[in-house]
């Protein structure tokens, strides 16, 4: 007669499918966790313009691919300098165009909420 | 002697940061003013917080894609490697990299502000909502200023390596 009772381990044993398949979750939402995390902690998700929220927003987006830049290499002739000049001064001028993060934008006084502007409405 | 002294030091201390405390409360008109135009805050800010996000996208691609890694980094790799003295363009290209750090930093603190100061009740807590809006707006003073400094700093370049670029071309014509 064969009445011995399972030890623990023939027990675990019996349900390894099961705990691979729930420790597999675990851990995926752990790594996922870990990556949010990551997304969150890094300013990531301040410049990410691919959610769905941020169509619109895309197409403002002002990227030129097809520029190459300088070479770091070859010698530095007539031709090179002129070639950097020419493309530094194209690409400064689109930094110096570019709108500056103009500070005043989020003063008090741009929203009326500031003590003279409330105190003049509420006359 | 010394005690007393000290007492009325901080006393003193005391009465000046009341003072400053005095002039950065909201008043009820102030109160008042943010529940009417709550509406119209809330679509500024919102505005302002899209804006400012494709405008940091940009400016971002600018500063470090395009000036830094496409023409200040090569110029400078070829620069030493036709052993001209580039020096002082390695400094600013250096500086420049700093520079994006710290406005990187600045926006990023500046966004959590900003965001921070969407998520608040206008009606409810008004206070608290001018409060959140004073740290936003000392946030994005300093973007600006980084902002500023990269411009500037990028300018910088310019006049130096048309300087170390035009000493090359000369050096090489007498040679």
């Amino acid at each position: 007669m064969n009445d011995e009772q399972p030890t623990k381990l023939e027990h675990v044993k019996d349900y390894r499918l099961v705990i691979m398949i729930f420790g597999s979750i675990i851990v995926a939402l752990l790594l996922v966790a870990v990556a949010l995390g990551l997304y969150g902690s890094s300013g990531a998700y301040q410049l990410d313009l691919s959610r769905p929220g941020d169509i619109k927003l895309r197409s403002q987006v002002e990227e030129d691919t097809s520029f190459k830049g300088f070479s770091s290499e070859g010698e530095i002739d007539v031709e090179a300098i002129k070639s950097f000049q020419t493309m530094y001064q194209e690409k400064l001028g689109d930094v110096v165009a570019t709108p500056l993060f103009d500070a005043e934008v989020l003063s008090p006084k741009a929203f009326g909420i500031d003590q003279k502007s409330a105190s003049r409405n509420a006359r | 002697m010394v005690s007393a002294l000290i007492g009325v030091a901080v006393a003193g201390v005391h009465t000046v940061r009341a003072a400053n405390q005095v002039n950065d409360v909201i008043t009820d008109q102030q109160i008042s003013a943010i529940r009417t135009r709550c509406g119209e805050i809330q679509a500024t800010l919102n505005r302002i917080h899209e804006s400012d996000k494709v405008l940091r996208v940009n400016k971002g691609y600018r500063y470090k894609a395009v000036i830094l890694d496409k023409l200040m980094t090569p110029l400078n790799q070829r620069i030493a490697t036709n052993q001209v003295d580039g020096g002082k363009l390695v400094a600013i290209a250096a500086e420049y990299s700093r520079a994006f750090g710290t406005f990187d930093a600045a926006y990023s603190s500046y966004e959590r502000e900003l965001s921070a100061a969407l998520e608040i009740d206008f009606t409810k807590q008004p206070t608290a909502f001018y409060e959140q809006l004073a740290l936003a707006y000392d946030g994005r003073k300093e973007v600006s200023q980084a902002d500023a400094n990269l411009i500037e700093l990028s300018k910088e370049f310019n006049t130096e390596a048309k300087k170390v670029l035009g000493q090359a071309d000369s050096v090489k014509e007498t040679k």
